[in-house]
C-alpha cells in the first residue's frame, strides 16, 4: 500500500532543481558597469550636515555636499573649495570669501552671497524660516564651528565676511568639514524637517534614493563645478555582515568597502583581484591617568606607565600591525606633528626605577576602566586595557579591568571624580592640532574632552597663540613645542594611533584616502 | 462570536498596554544615555543638556510615557530620535520585508516538511524515515548565521548562482508601494526583476526555513505516527477507504491541529523580525530595525515596533484560534 520512492530519484530531483537556478542564474551582472558600489556598515541616519553626526551619513553627504573650504586630497591642509579665494585680515578676525561662480544647488538654486548667508541664517538666526533647530534634534558642528563668529555679511553678490570675536586659526579648517556643507536653502524650505532625507547640495553627485538600511542611490552631477564625476552612478550598500561584506567584494557587488573589517584582511590579502589602502588615521589611543589624583600626581609615576607597555608588541598582536605607536600626542597624519620625537620604547627596567624614585611600592592597586566595545580610534576596545594590565603587572602595579557600557564610561570619567585610570582616545574633526591637543590637554577643556585633569599653564598660553597665530609656520613651531611638553608630562600612556584601512577592487581607479575617513573628490573615481 | 471577538479584542488592548509599560521601563533601565551615544566623546555638558531637551528626555520618566501613551492612543510613537522620521512609519517601512521573508520561508517549511512528515510516518523505520529524521535533528539545532555564511559561500561565491544580499539589484530601477519586492517587481511590468527578487529571496528564506522546516516535519511525523494506529483509522480502513483518502482526510487531518499550532507559533516568531537572516543577508527588515533602535536607544523606534509585534502575535493566534475551528468541529460548537 505505501507508495515507494527510489533513493536515486530523490538525489537526482534535488540535483535537478538546484542545477536549473543556477544554469538560470549564471552570468546575471550584479549592478550596471557606470555603478560604483560603496560597502557599508551601518545604517546612514540622515543627510542634513550640520544636524547628523554620524560616519555613515558623513561618507554619503561628502559626495552631495561641498564646503566652503576643502581638503587638498590626501591631507588636512585646507584650501578654498565653494569659495574661489579667501583673505584674512592681519588681526586674524576678518574672513573674506569670494564665492565660486557659476555654480548651481542640484535643485538649480544657484550659489551667490544671498543663497549662501540665508543657509548660514539656518544655523544660527533664531528667526530664520528655515532655523535648524526646529527641524528637529541637531548634533552637529554649529556650536565648534561658528562659536566664535561675531557677523557675517554680504560684501556683494558674490563675497561674504566673517567677523570673529577673537582671533580662531582653526575657522579655514573648521569650514572644510563634512559637517559644514553648504545646503539649498529652497531645498531646506520645501522640504523643512524632511530635508534630512531630501539633501541638496552643489557636490559631484545628486541624492536620488534612500531605502533604509538597505542603500542609497546617487547620480552623477553632470554640471558639477569640478567636472562630470566618472561613474554615472553612486550606491552606498549595507552589508551589516562583515563575511557577506567580504563575499559581495569578492564577488564584484560592491567595489570599495568603507568599513573594511579588519579581521578578513587576510582574506582580503589572498585575493589577487582585491587590494587594501592604509594610510596614518586622524585618532589616538591610550590609557588615560588622572593627574590631580596620587600617585599619578607625580609625572615620573606617569613616565613608569608609559615606559613599561610594549606598544609595537600590543599592535602587532592586536591590531594587526594595523596601528603605529604614538611618538607623539599627534597622529602623524597631522600637519604639525613632530617626527624628530620618539615617544616612550618599551623599557620595564626604566620603570621599575622611575617607580621606585617615586616612592611608589611593589603591589600598587588601581582600576583601568574600559569601555566595553570597540571604537574607531580603538576597535579592539577593552582588550586594550586588558593587554596594558598584564604590562603592569610586570612591573608591580595589580590594575584591576572594568569594563562597562560606553555612555557610563563617560560619565565616570568626566566626573572629576574618578580616581583610577581609563582608556582613552580621540579621533580629530577638522584635522587641526588644536583640535587634538587642546581639547585633550588644555585646562578649559577640563573635564569634558580634558579628562584625564592635566593643568599646565604654560601649554594654555601656548594654545591660546596657536589660535590668534595665523602664520602656518608660526603654528607649526607652537604645535611642536606643545607636542613636547605633553609628551614629558605623560598624561596618557601613549599607546598607539590606528591606521584608516579600506579594501577596494582593483578595478577601481583615482580613489585616494584622505585623513578624515570621508569620500571626497569622488568625482575623479573610476571603473575600469 | 462576538462575544468571542470581543473578548479577543480586549485581550488585544491588554496584551499591547503590558507591552508598552514593560519595553518602556525596560528601555529605561538599560544603562547609556542616547544623548551621549549620539554625540559622542566630544559631547559637551551644554550640547547634550540641549539634545536631551529637543529629545524630550529631560522630562520625568512618567511624564515620557504618558506622552508616549496618549500619542500612541491617536497613532502617533513619536519619531525617532536617530533619524528624525516618523517611528510607526519605519516599522510599517521594515515590516513588509519581513513580512515576505517569513512567508516565503514558512511557505517552503510547510511545502516540504508536512509532505516529508507525512511520508516519514508512513515510512516509519525505513531508510527514507531515517534519511527524513536525521537532517531534521540538524535542522532544528543548526546555527542560523553559521547555515547563512555557508549557504553564501556555497551559492554565491563558489558556484556564482545566487547574489550576496539585499531584496534587488543594485541598479533596478521601480517603484515600491508595498515594499513587498516580488509584488512590486511584478507591478512594474517587468518580469526580469520579478525573477531577480525572486533570486534575492531565495536564499534568506531556504536558510531561514531550516528551524520550522525541522520542526513541522518532525511534529507532522509524530502527529501522524500517533493518529495512525487509532480505532477511527482502523474503522475507514475496514470499510474499504482508498489509503490515499484514510492519509488525507482520517490521519492528516486529525494530526493537523499540532502542526497548525506549530506554524502558527512559527510565523509569530518569524514575524518579529529574523535579526540573523536579515543581517547575514542585508535585508532591511523589522529584526534589524529593532536592534539597531536597540542599540541607539531610539525609545520611539522600540516602542512602536514592539507594540506592532505584540500585536501581530496576538492576530497569529487569533488565526490559529480560528484555523482550529474550521479544522476540528468539536471546537467550533463549543
Amino acid at each position: 500500500m505505501h507508495p515507494t520512492f527510489s533513493r536515486r530519484a530523490v538525489v537526482l530531483g534535488s540535483g535537478a532543481v538546484l542545477s536549473g537556478i543556477g544554469l538560470a542564474a549564471r552570468g546575471e551582472a550584479a549592478a550596471p558597469p557606470d555603478t560604483l558600489v560603496v560597502g557599508i556598515a551601518a545604517d546612514p541616519t540622515g543627510f542634513d550636515p550640520e544636524a547628523v553626526l554620524n560616519n555613515t551619513s558623513g561618507f554619503i553627504m561628502a559626495t552631495i555636499y561641498d564646503s566652503l573650504m576643502r581638503y587638498k586630497p590626501g591631507t588636512t591642509d585646507p584650501v578654498p573649495g565653494l569659495a574661489q579665494s579667501y583673505a584674512v585680515s592681519p588681526d586674524g578676525l576678518a574672513y573674506t570669501f569670494t564665492l565660486r561662480p557659476n555654480v548651481s544647488f542640484h535643485d538649480g538654486t544657484p550659489l551667490n552671497a544671498k543663497t549662501f548667508l540665508a543657509g548660514m541664517d539656518r544655523l544660527l538666526n533664531k528667526s530664520s524660516p528655515i532655523y535648524i533647530f526646529n527641524t528637529g534634534p541637531v548634533e552637529g558642528y554649529i556650536d565648534f564651528t561658528y562659536g566664535s563668529v561675531a557677523s557675517y555679511t554680504a560684501k556683494n553678490d558674490m563675497t561674504v565676511v566673517y567677523v570673529l570675536r577673537a582671533p580662531n586659526a582653526p575657522f579655514l579648517t573648521s569650514l572644510a568639514m563634512v559637517w559644514n556643507g553648504v545646503v539649498s536653502p529652497a531645498a531646506a524650505a520645501k522640504y523643512g524637517k524632511d530635508f534630512r532625507q531630501h539633501p541638496v547640495g552643489t557636490g559631484p553627485f545628486i541624492f536620488r534614493e534612500w531605502r533604509p538600511r538597505d542603500a542609497v542611490v546617487l547620480d552623477a552631477n553632470p554640471r558639477y563645478w569640478q567636472g562630470k564625476p566618472k561613474v554615472s552612478h553612486l550606491v552606498f550598500k549595507e552589508y551589516p555582515d562583515p563575511s557577506a561584506g567580504l563575499l559581495a567584494l569578492k564577488n564584484g557587488d560592491m567595489q570599495i568597502w568603507a568599513d573594511t573589517n579588519t579581521e578578513l584582511l587576510p582574506a582580503i590579502r589572498a585575493d589577487h583581484n582585491l587590494r587594501i589602502l592604509t594610510q596614518p588615521g586622524l585618532a589616538v589611543s591610550g590609557v588615560g591617568m588622572p593627574c590631580d589624583t596620587p600617585p599619578f600626581t607625580d609625572v615620573r609615576v606617569r613616565q613608569a606607565f608609559n615606559y613599561a607597555v610594549d606598544k609595537n608588541a600590543i599592535d602587532k598582536a592586536l591590531y594587526q600591525e594595523l596601528a603605529v605607536p604614538m611618538t607623539s600626542p599627534l597622529p602623524a597624519s597631522e600637519w604639525s606633528f613632530d617626527s624628530s620625537l620618539k615617544g616612550y620604547p618599551y623599557d620595564p627596567t626604566k620603570a621599575k626605577l622611575l617607580l621606585s624614585e617615586a616612592g611608589v611600592k611593589p603591589g600598587l592597586e588601581v582600576e583601568l576602566l574600559a569601555y566595553n566595545s570597540g571604537r574607531g580610534y580603538n576597535p579592539v576596545g577593552p582588550d586594550l586595557a586588558v593587554a596594558v594590565q598584564g604590562y603592569l603587572d610586570k612591573i608591580g602595579v595589580k590594575a584591576s579591568v572594568r569594563k562597562i557600557e560606553f555612555g557610563a564610561y563617560l560619565s565616570t570619567i568626566r566626573s572629576s571624580k574618578y580616581k583610577g585610570m581609563f582608556l582613552v582616545g580621540w579621533t580629530g574633526d577638522n584635522g587641526d592640532p588644536d583640535n587634538f591637543l587642546n581639547a585633550l590637554f588644555g585646562s578649559a577643556n577640563i573635564p569634558v574632552t580634558n579628562t584625564v585633569r592635566y593643568r599646565n599653564p604654560m601649554l594654555d598660553a601656548l594654545f591660546i597663540k596657536g589660535l590668534q597665530t595665523n602664520s602656518h609656520a608660526d603654528r607649526v613651531k607652537i604645535y611642536r613645542q606643545a607636542q613636547r611638553i605633553i609628551l614629558d608630562a605623560a598624561p596618557w600612556i601613549f599607546v598607539n594611533s590606528v591606521l584608516q584601512v579600506r579594501a577596494m577592487s582593483k578595478i577601481v581607479k583615482g580613489y585616494q584616502l584622505n585623513p578624515t575617513q570621508m569620500f571626497f573628490d569622488m568625482e575623479k573615481v573610476s571603473l575600469a | 462570536m462576538l462575544d468571542y471577538l470581543a473578548s479577543r479584542l480586549a485581550q488585544l488592548l491588554l496584551v499591547l498596554f503590558g507591552v508598552s509599560v514593560v519595553v518602556f521601563i525596560a528601555m529605561h533601565l538599560l544603562p547609556g544615555d542616547v544623548a551621549t551615544l549620539l554625540l559622542g566623546d566630544r559631547a559637551t555638558a551644554a550640547s547634550l543638556a540641549r539634545l536631551r531637551h529637543q529629545l524630550g528626555l529631560d522630562q520625568p520618566v512618567l511624564v515620557q510615557y504618558s506622552r508616549f501613551l496618549i500619542g500612541a492612543l491617536q497613532g502617533n510613537f513619536g519619531t525617532s530620535l536617530r533619524d528624525n522620521r516618523p517611528a510607526f512609519a519605519e516599522v510599517l517601512a521594515a515590516f513588509p520585508v519581513t513580512l515576505e521573508l517569513t512567508l516565503a520561508a514558512l511557505a517552503l517549511a510547510v511545502a516540504i516538511g508536512v509532505p516529508l512528515g507525512v511520508l516519514a510516518a508512513l515510512k516509519e523505520g525505513t531508510w527514507v524515515d531515517t534519511a527524513i529524521t536525521t537532517p531534521t535533528l540538524f535542522g532544528v539545532s543548526m546555527p542560523i548565521f553559521w547555515l547563512g555564511l555557508m549557504a553564501l559561500l556555497l551559492f554565491s561565491e563558489k558556484l556564482g548562482w545566487l547574489p550576496v544580499g539585499g531584496m534587488m539589484p543594485v541598479g533596478a530601477r521601480m517603484a515600491r508601494p508595498t515594499g513587498l519586492s516580488i509584488v512590486d517587481a511584478a507591478w512594474s511590468g517587468q518580469p526580469a526583476l520579478v525573477w531577480q527578487a525572486v533570486r534575492h529571496l531565495l536564499l534568506p528564506a531556504a536558510t531561514l526555513a531550516t528551524i520550522p522546516l525541522a520542526s513541522i516535519t518532525r511534529i507532522t511525523r509524530g502527529e501522524m505516527l500517533s493518529s495512525m494506529h487509532l480505532d477511527y483509522v482502523r474503522t475507514a480502513r475496514a470499510k474499504g477507504l482508498p489509503e490515499g483518502r484514510v492519509i488525507r482526510a482520517h490521519i492528516l487531518r486529525n494530526a493537523l491541529i499540532p502542526i497548525v499550532t506549530v506554524i502558527g507559533l512559527q510565523l509569530g516568531l518569524l514575524l518579529s523580525g529574523a535579526v540573523l537572516t536579515e543581517t547575514i543577508f542585508s535585508l532591511p527588515g523589522l529584526g534589524r530595525l529593532m536592534v539597531d533602535a536597540i542599540l541607539a536607544r531610539d525609545y520611539p523606534v522600540v516602542q512602536a515596533g514592539a507594540v506592532f509585534v505584540a500585536a501581530v502575535f496576538v492576530l497569529v493566534n487569533f488565526g490559529v484560534d480560528l484555523c482550529y475551528a474550521m479544522l476540528d468541529p468539536r471546537i467550533r460548537r463549543s
